[in-house]
């Protein structure tokens, strides 16, 4: 266990030194000097009006939930998938039922206009 | 036969300046690349042909001042470039780079590498969102929620791919992937979910044509419109790593890893091995310019369109044919 | 080709089977050709199909108890019974939704309506059947998480909505409750059956702990004192269809699966549950005395009901023989019947009065007996059995009850627990004095009409409650 892991936490702390330590050097070396109009966001040379962090439609959000929903599918998939061969027919039945309950979710969301990206 | 903690430390440390030099030359070979097909020049001033172009530019980046622009959220703002690129560096860490004395020369051999690649790979998109959103700058925050739609919508196909290509395996250890494909390649095998790895590949790096996130004529920058400097610099660092990563994959799980043609693994040198994963990977990094190239972009929902009604089905219909034959050829079939 | 089950995994999962099949088919249909009738029509077929399955393991169970899936399912006696009547109240929900529900928005959300019933029931009969805590826990899941969306059907009432997003944040949190109680219990004793709660309720301080997270889970879903705040609120907001099937079929699936998974022993006594189920009468009592909306009245008497239901735990506790705990097991489960089926005439009898009168407050029903004889009819026989009226099967249920807590030497809880039902009188009376004694306010005319057989329909549960009342025998039939 750890003769695996180990390689792995001594590469994320190489990491994470790598990146924290080229941050401080910038933010040590590049010291931010203040000038007026430096601040405001660039929005094409417009002078921005309002605030950028509106509420957005719920239908945004569908995707997110599809994601989960699927994701979590392929994540059931990738247990069967180990043992494709061994589990034979029987495995492919099942798995082939949980592959069909899916499906019949996917075309209906499909119908009924869930993956209309524009609506 | 224990792997010496020496060779650990050398393969962490050669591992290391090679992502870095991957990233960075990939920076320097997209803009003479680009520029060779634009029939233009690209950077020749610093160094012989323009070679020392990336140390110029990390100097630049590293004296530039750190900025921090009014009304952003400043604590999430200066996090964002680093959550970005860490999970990228992180992920090359499984990428196996051939045998050494029968040990994997990989930097962690992982036995659910594909797994961990897949999980900790995916963490870079809050990065993104979070840089967007952080930023208050409507452009920002379209290329960030842009890219999470995107990266999420391509992520399924993505694993499903993958998902056929262990059943075809058995394994979920990259170093095993690779030496089960000993003289019969994968994208032999799986020629359908090579083609969808190859589509998504380009979307979950936020790639043309797929690069809503940050396309020009619409969204300035996209979400990193509101960066400079060396924070700038990381969320590209990410990008350019994740791109060699998703390179580093699509050599391993599809053509062979070190697998040299008509050359047993067992009997490769090392050196030739890596050489050859080094060549696959590069190849892939080269079609990400020459594809930039070539393609226009997409439009938004045509993107989801074919993510969400053209892959996903069909790398369902892929992975459940893939099922049917592993099943008909029963435990030990399909091992020549 | 062996699938690796056996004749019993068959047999239990039967009724699931045609279930989810049965909402996989709505789905199909839809996506392929929208139909409301032949989805309705569909569903219905699922659910007698289900209950059809329940009969042959009846007749099973009517020996021992079976177990199916490696021990992963167990089903005995009153938990089929408890399985048909959640079968019917979904077939009944969707009577009486027929009419109302349904065309709202157009029909636009047929589908969603028989589907998620349809995966609701099937969480429901998961739950009374799951003996290994994961599958509790996909019951529960499956059972709670559609009826999340058919409490806020009605987008375009904001109580629907409310209703429904305060049922599922609240239950979003006992479901993680839950799932965090089996964590603990699970790393307190490495098992996941039932025999694991008493193992961990008497072990470390992490399995106690388990054990009170699951408790307050299961609490929560059956309303509880003090877990109850939300379904006066819910029980109003949803569709009045919905509430008839939470009342009856939530309610019996969760208390059934409390029994199976309550703690006994020293972590909760006869004091400790009779002290719960006093608290929870007393208050459902008091509550529900002052309501203005019928609707909300009746939910918060089921609220007292629970209280009865934790007495006759007591009882449970208190038992010392196999035989005692198994009898008040039958106790339990005619109970539930009985509530079930009052609930659902007087959920359903209100919603057939609230199409004529546009809402549920008791002012706008005064008098209704005088137009509507029959609906009012049935909700006063409904309020009876609530009440626990003599020659209703409601008054047996009580009944059967106090006499499990005084044979089990808990005689002054017993006593605590008819005088509270007797005050419980109060509010079922005010009722009916303002259904049958009130005169009748203006009508505005209105296009109304009778729906005749939703109205049949409502004569089941009716009859059924008086019948049940009389000849209580009946129910093992």
């Amino acid at each position: 266990m750890l003769a695996t892991y180990a390689p792995l936490l001594a590469w994320l702390a190489l990491v994470l030194a790598f990146v924290v330590g080229i941050l401080a050097l910038t933010a040590w070396i590049g010291r931010p000097q203040a000038a007026t109009g430096k601040g405001d966001p660039y929005e094409c040379g417009m002078i921005p009006r309002g605030d950028a962090r509106h509420r957005f439609s719920v239908h945004y959000y569908l995707v997110a939930v599809l994601f989960i929903l699927f994701d979590v599918e392929a994540l059931f998939l990738i247990l069967w998938a180990l043992k494709a061969r061994s589990l034979g027919l029987v495995g492919l039945v099942e798995v082939g039922l949980f592959l069909a309950v899916l499906a019949v979710g996917w075309l209906h969301i499909w119908r009924r206009g869930g993956l209309e990206w524009d609506r | 036969m224990e792997i010496t903690w020496i060779r650990a430390a050398l393969t962490l440390l050669v591992g290391f300046g090679l992502m870095m030099s991957l990233a960075a030359g990939m920076s320097l070979v997209e803009r003479k690349l680009s520029a060779f097909i634009q029939e233009r020049h690209g950077p020749n001033r610093v160094g012989p042909f323009g070679l020392l172009q990336p140390m110029a530019d990390l100097i630049k980046f590293v004296f530039k001042e750190e900025y921090v622009p009014n009304s952003v959220n400043p604590l999430i703002y200066k996090l964002a470039p680093a959550i970005a690129a860490v999970p990228a560096m992180m992920t090359f860490a499984a990428i196996p780079f051939g045998f050494l004395d029968g040990q994997p020369l990989v930097i962690a051999n992982i036995n659910i590498g594909v797994l961990y690649v897949l999980a900790v790979g995916s963490l870079g998109i809050y990065g993104i969102i979070l840089g967007g959103w952080s930023s208050n700058n409507k452009y920002s925050l379209l290329g960030g929620l842009r890219a999470s739609a995107q990266m999420v919508s391509y992520e399924i196909s993505l694993v499903l791919s993958l998902v056929a290509v262990i059943a075809v395996s058995g394994s979920l250890n990259m170093s095993e992937v690779v030496a089960a494909q000993d003289h019969h390649w994968n994208v032999f095998l799986q020629p359908v979910a090579c083609l969808i790895f190859l589509v998504t590949m380009f979307a979950e790096t936020n790639r043309h044509p797929f690069d809503f996130a940050e396309c020009e004529p619409e969204l300035v920058g996209g979400f990193h419109t509101e960066y400079a400097g060396m924070r700038f610099a990381l969320f590209f660092l990410g990008e350019y790593i994740a791109m060699v990563v998703m390179s580093g994959l699509m050599a391993a799980l599809f053509f062979g890893g070190c697998d040299v043609p008509f050359l047993d693994i067992a009997d490769t040198p090392w050196w030739l091995g890596a050489l050859a994963m080094l060549g696959k990977t590069a190849f892939f990094l080269l079609l990400f310019v020459w594809v930039r190239w070539t393609l226009p972009r997409f439009r938004y929902d045509q993107l989801m369109w074919l993510g969400w009604r053209v892959l996903l089905p069909l790398s369902l219909a892929n992975l459940a044919i893939t099922g049917l034959v592993l099943a008909l050829l029963g435990p030990e079939g399909g091992h020549a | 080709m062996e699938l690796g089950l056996t004749a019993n995994d068959w047999l239990l999962a039967a009724p699931f089977l045609w279930l989810a099949g049965a909402g996989v088919l709505v789905l199909i249909w839809d996506a392929v050709r929208p139909q409301p009738l032949a989805e309705g029509i569909v569903s219905w077929i699922g659910l007698g199909l289900a209950a059809v399955a329940c009969l042959p393991i009846l007749e099973a169970v009517r020996t021992e108890p079976v177990e199916a899936f490696s021990g992963m399912l167990s089903v005995n006696v009153p938990v089929i019974v408890l399985a048909i009547l959640c079968l019917g109240a979904a077939a009944f929900c969707g009577i009486v939704a027929w009419r109302s529900l349904l065309p709202y928005e157009g029909g636009r959300h047929t589908t969603a309506f028989w589907t998620l019933l349809l995966f609701s029931t099937f969480g429901m009969v998961l739950t009374l059947w799951a003996n290994h805590m994961a599958t509790l826990f996909l019951g529960v899941e499956c059972l709670s998480l559609p009826l999340y969306v058919l409490v806020a059907l009605r987008r375009d009432q904001s109580d629907s909505i409310e209703a429904g997003l305060k049922y599922f944040l609240l239950g979003a949190f006992a479901s993680g409750f839950m799932a965090f109680g089996m964590a603990m219990v699970y790393a307190a004793t490495g098992d996941m059956s039932p025999a694991a709660i008493s193992a961990a309720a008497e072990g470390s301080s992490l399995g106690v702990f388990g054990v009170a997270l699951l408790l307050i889970a299961l609490l929560f879903k059956v309303a509880a004192v003090p877990f109850h705040l939300w379904v006066a609120d819910v029980y109003q907001g949803a569709p009045t269809p919905v509430t008839a099937l939470m009342a009856t079929g939530t309610k019996a699936a969760t208390v059934a699966a409390l029994l199976r998974w309550a703690p006994g022993g020293e972590l909760m006594g006869p004091q400790s549950w009779a002290m719960l189920g006093c608290l929870t009468l007393l208050i459902g009592n008091l509550t529900a005395l002052n309501q203005s909306n019928l609707k909300r009245m009746l939910a918060l008497s089921g609220v007292a009901h629970v209280g009865i239901l934790l007495f006759a735990f007591a009882a449970r506790a208190a038992a010392e023989t196999a035989e005692a705990t198994s009898q008040i097991g039958d106790t339990l489960g005619y109970y539930l019947v009985a509530y079930g089926l009052a609930a659902t005439a007087a959920f359903g009898a209100l919603e057939l009065l609230e199409r004529r009168v546009g809402h549920s407050e008791s002012a706008s029903l005064q008098g209704i007996a005088r137009r509507q004889p029959l609906l009012a009819g049935v909700l006063c026989i409904a309020l009876l059995s609530l009440a626990g009226f003599p020659l209703t099967a409601g008054f047996l249920a009580k009944y059967f009850v106090f006499v499990e807590m005084i044979r089990h030497g808990l005689s002054s809880w017993a006593v605590i627990g008819i005088l509270l039902t007797l005050f419980g009188f109060a509010y079922y009376l005010k009722a009916l004095v303002t259904l049958f004694m009130q005169e009748p306010p203006e009508e505005r005319p209105s296009l109304w009409r009778p729906d005749w057989v939703a109205t049949m329909a409502l004569l089941v549960p009716t009859v059924l409650s008086v019948v049940f009342g009389v000849w209580p025998k009946a129910i093992q039939l």
